[in-house]
């Protein structure tokens, strides 16, 4: 077949701009064909998109049994080795004369490091010990999707933050950026991990998994925009704080009873 | 030549800049829903993840078999404890029928009720390297008996850590520990529902409905005793 | 008709107004003389000393590859020590390494073909390809510190994030490398046709493949591939400068980071980028003549000493805005960003801090460059290899030092220190870059084309 340049140059114009308008106007297409879709099934759609979540902590009813750690573990099926966890619990101990020790015993295979002592700390006296369960605290602005370069990690309708594990390259900047120290790479799937709130069992209507089984209702989870749920009861009953507030990251998990120097 | 080819870079040039603020746009004005393609996967990710199997099934699906079980956890102690968080997830046992593991050591007791310097000071705590050391936990204390009736009671059997069959449970005094305390006088308050009730200033929690107002001290204790 | 000439004529009223500073020195007929002056001249060498180091080098490079190798099939939380914690290891200080130098090889070597500033038109295509080849080791770095590195390349494109900071620097340093390699092929198509006319057989074949094709070696080409890299040169200067600012903003833009956190850093990596780039280039224009034993004209002479020059101004304002950082950081007890300087100041990384970063890396090459009788060509050479050790450790430092300090409870410091694995694969890198430049200098025209013009 001969084509003439000016032929060959007038098709590849044309091309070209079909190709745009289609590009340009994928996202309303898109829009449109999702919408109808959402309409089509409303139950499961609708419950998942309308909840906000909110998530709190009883900082002084923990008694660091760490059931929510291997409950997490179990769930998700996150590596048992100590070191990774989707949550984790901080033992701090604040001595007479200021000093901040901490530690965070870890859940692994043989349970909590067995019933673990009270930390000896060497010429200091412990004026005051606590918990400090951590988790994923779902930012309202979070750092960690805003440095992901290809867009892996994402803020879900129902306002937890997910991880695209096929789409996650590892490069590890959600895990620096992230203040919380709340993500971690699994060394099984080689892509960044954090916990979900259990956005599996919250999208069926169950409790996340470590809210389940505290023994002690340290952990408090529910709808924000239900001023019934137990979560928003919390709030607005005790006096909260979230972490890092300087940060501007908004955390929604909220703590109550928390002692100054928590970081 | 010349000047066809300045019309298609000019052209190029208005239509890249177009597009770039059509994509642009949307971020800027953090509508994030209007970006090409982000929509599609987020929506696939969301789905896909929500559809990860369950572990752990609930108290209520425990009850649902085991009733005799759940009426006597309801009036122990452990009430607020759910199942699995001493049973192990259940989901499989549900599903396939595999036998959940109870771990009934001493150490399994000690993760809650070991004595920490950490735990708060009101919780029930023993020091598991003193407190009976000899005695498996179940051989005095039944952590499914029922709260009028006892808890602690004097060794009726020998048995050893490792003998972690357990024994029927007799009658005897309950150590004060448990759900929240009341913080307030009960003078003169004898009616809870007056104030808690479904409504009311400081209303009972959903999932204590159903329970009698005479009820509410056999677990809520005043704060200090 | 060559694709080359097709532009040409497209653009060529438009590129007739930015003529190459380099352009009354350069003319066909003078490479042609250079040409055989260096075959000639190439008799001198001693190939087979040049073949061992070659094949010492590639040995190193495998190793390095294999290591990568065994690094994505074991998974790297077993052989790499930047895994939990330390999330980034001296992989990605590496990476830092090599791009910002590469930055300041494309913004010095510019200073002479874009803007005709004073003698460093000489550095011509060997900055350019040293600095190609430092991108590309650059890349391979961080390749290897990533767990899906093939991912990258499909997901970069197919869902960006426009926000992420390492977006734009992937984006930005794969604009510079392509702006590089455009500049490089304008600078020596006509050379390279050149020999692909006087040799025979597999060579001139292998010419004319890196020619494009295009052969054409009439004076009138040689005027417009100058223009075009010129053009692509300016190209070359804006993406290295957006790269190299973003790269500190990957750093500087994380709120969680408070050492990390600030203007500071884009700042600190752009003077940095000049220091490297005028380091790397004095030393290895110097190690070529040294090693060749070629006589160095009065002007390379005097180009070393000009980047000697650049390279102290640079590093003196290096040296302050590092001070001014540190004091502002210990002094303001802010939390995070104290820490991190003290580790430095006098915690574990003291020992790359003072003794490489700053004494090794600066005081020392400075004193060189001040004393007025080390202001030698061999002074710039040795101050220039202690700067590029002393910005390595540098380099170190600043991605290391930021990570140290722990964002949760739990330890009171983290530590890291890299594994066999990690130090094989920078090596592996080192070697690699090493290779590639030898082979670039033997088989593509990389010699100041216009050094002995007049």
């Amino acid at each position: 077949m001969k084509v003439s340049r000016r032929k060959f140059l007038r098709m590849s114009v044309q091309t070209l701009g079909g190709g745009i308008v289609l590009y340009v106007a994928s996202p309303a297409i898109l829009r449109a064909a999702l919408q109808e879709e959402a309409t089509g099934t409303p139950a499961a759609e609708l419950t998942r998109e309308e909840h906000s979540w909110g998530f709190a902590i009883d900082v002084r009813r923990c008694i660091g049994c760490h059931k929510c750690v291997q409950a997490c573990k179990l769930e998700n099926g996150v590596p048992l080795e100590p070191e990774y966890r989707r949550t984790w619990v901080e033992r701090y101990e604040i001595s007479e004369d200021g000093a901040v020790f901490v530690d965070s015993v870890s859940w692994g295979q043989d349970g909590p490091e067995s019933i673990y002592p009270n930390a000896k700390r060497n010429g200091h006296e412990s004026a005051k010990s606590f918990f400090v369960p951590k988790l994923c605290n779902q930012c309202e602005n979070p750092p960690c999707v805003q440095v992901c370069p290809v867009s892996a990690t994402f803020k879900a309708r129902n306002g937890v933050i997910l991880v695209d594990g096929r789409r996650c390259i590892g490069c590890k900047y959600c895990i620096v950026a992230c203040p919380y120290g709340a993500r971690f790479l699994n060394p099984e799937t080689r892509v960044a991990e954090k916990c979900t709130w259990c956005y599996h069992r919250i999208t069926r209507g169950l409790l996340p998994a470590c809210v389940q089984v505290c023994p002690v209702g340290a952990r408090v989870f529910g709808d924000m925009k239900d001023p019934e749920s137990p979560v928003r009861r919390l709030i607005r009953e005790e006096m909260t704080q979230v972490l890092k507030s300087a940060l501007g990251t908004k955390p929604k998990v909220y703590y109550a009873g928390l002692q100054e120097g928590v970081r | 030549m010349n000047r066809k080819i300045k019309i298609v870079l000019c052209l190029l040039a208005v239509v890249t800049g177009a597009v770039g603020l059509w994509q642009l746009a949307p971020r800027l004005l953090e509508q994030r829903g209007l970006y090409f393609g982000e929509q599609v996967y987020q929506a696939e990710t969301e789905e896909r993840t929500s559809l990860l199997p369950i572990q752990y099934a609930g108290s209520q699906v425990c009850s649902q078999c085991h009733q005799a079980q759940h009426r006597g956890w309801q009036e122990s102690e452990h009430l607020t404890v759910a199942c699995e968080a001493c049973h192990g997830p259940g989901q499989a046992h549900v599903e396939e029928g595999a036998k959940p593991s109870l771990d009934a050591s001493r150490e399994a007791c000690g993760t809650c009720h070991n004595e920490l310097a950490a735990r708060p000071g009101a919780f029930p705590q023993i020091d598991l390297a003193q407190h009976n050391s000899q005695l498996a936990c179940i051989a005095c204390h039944n952590p499914m008996g029922t709260a009028r009736q006892v808890s602690l009671v004097v060794p009726t059997s020998t048995a050893t850590p490792s003998d972690t069959t357990p024994t029927p449970w007799p009658s005897g005094v309950i150590e004060p520990s448990g759900p929240p305390r009341i913080p307030h006088s009960l003078e003169g308050r004898s009616a809870c529902m007056a104030c808690h009730g479904s409504t009311g200033f400081k209303p009972f929690p959903a999932d204590h409905a159903g329970r009698a107002g005479d009820l509410c001290q056999s677990c809520h204790r005043r704060e200090g005793t | 008709m060559t694709i080359l000439q097709r532009l040409g004529t497209g653009g060529s009223r438009l590129l007739s107004l930015i003529p190459h500073p380099a352009m009354g020195k350069w003319s066909v007929a003078r490479f042609k003389e250079l040409r055989h002056a260096t075959l000639s001249g190439a008799k001198e060498l001693a190939p087979s000393r040049l073949d061992v180091w070659l094949a010492l080098l590639l040995a190193m490079g495998v190793l390095g590859f294999l290591a990568i190798v065994v690094g994505f099939l074991q998974g790297h939380e077993k052989v790499f020590n930047a895994e939990l914690g330390v999330p980034w290891g001296i992989l990605i200080s590496t990476y830092v390494f090599f791009v910002v130098s590469a930055s300041g090889m494309c913004l010095i070597s510019s200073l002479g073909h874009v803007f005709g500033v004073g003698r460093f038109h000489l550095l011509g295509r060997r900055a350019v390809f040293l600095a190609i080849i430092t991108l590309f080791a650059g890349f391979v770095a961080i390749g290897a510190e990533l767990e899906r590195p093939w991912r990258m390349l499909i997901y970069v494109g197919l869902s960006p994030n426009l926000s992420s900071a390492i977006w734009w620097m992937g984006a930005l340093y794969g604009l510079e490398l392509i702006f590089l390699i455009a500049e490089l092929f304008f600078l020596s198509r006509v050379e390279i046709a050149i020999r692909s006319r006087e040799s025979s057989g597999l060579a001139a074949w292998f010419y004319r493949v890196l020619a494009l094709g295009s052969l054409d070696t009439s004076e009138e080409a040689l005027r417009k591939n100058m223009r075009f890299a010129r053009l692509v040169g300016i190209g070359g200067v804006l993406a290295a400068i957006a790269a190299t600012s973003i790269l500190g903003g990957v750093f500087g833009l994380l709120g969680a980071k408070s050492s990390w956190y600030g203007p500071y850093m884009p700042i600190y990596l752009i003077l940095s980028a000049f220091v490297s780039g005028a380091a790397i280039l004095a030393l290895v224009t110097l190690l070529n003549y040294r090693l060749t034993r070629m006589e160095m004209s009065s002007e390379v002479k005097g180009l070393l000493i000009d980047l000697g020059r650049l390279l102290l101004l640079f590093l003196g304002i290096l040296l302050f805005i590092l001070v001014v950082n540190t004091i502002v950081g210990l002094y303001g007890n802010i939390p995070g960003k104290s820490e991190a300087l003290m580790l430095l100041v006098s915690g574990p990384l003291s020992l790359p801090f003072w003794g490489l970063e700053v004494v090794l890396g600066m005081l020392v090459p400075l004193f060189i460059l001040l004393n007025p009788r080390t202001q030698t060509v061999s002074g710039v050479g040795l101050a220039s290899l202690l700067v590029v050790i002393g910005l390595f450790a540098a380099r170190y430092d600043l991605v290391i030092a930021g990570q140290l300090v722990p964002v949760v409870g739990g330890a009171e410091t983290l530590s890291y220190i890299p594994s066999y694995t990690e130090a094989l694969i920078v090596a592996g890198v080192f070697a690699f870059c090493a290779f590639l430049y030898t082979l670039g200098e033997r088989v593509l025209p990389l010699g100041e084309s216009g050094s002995r013009h007049d």
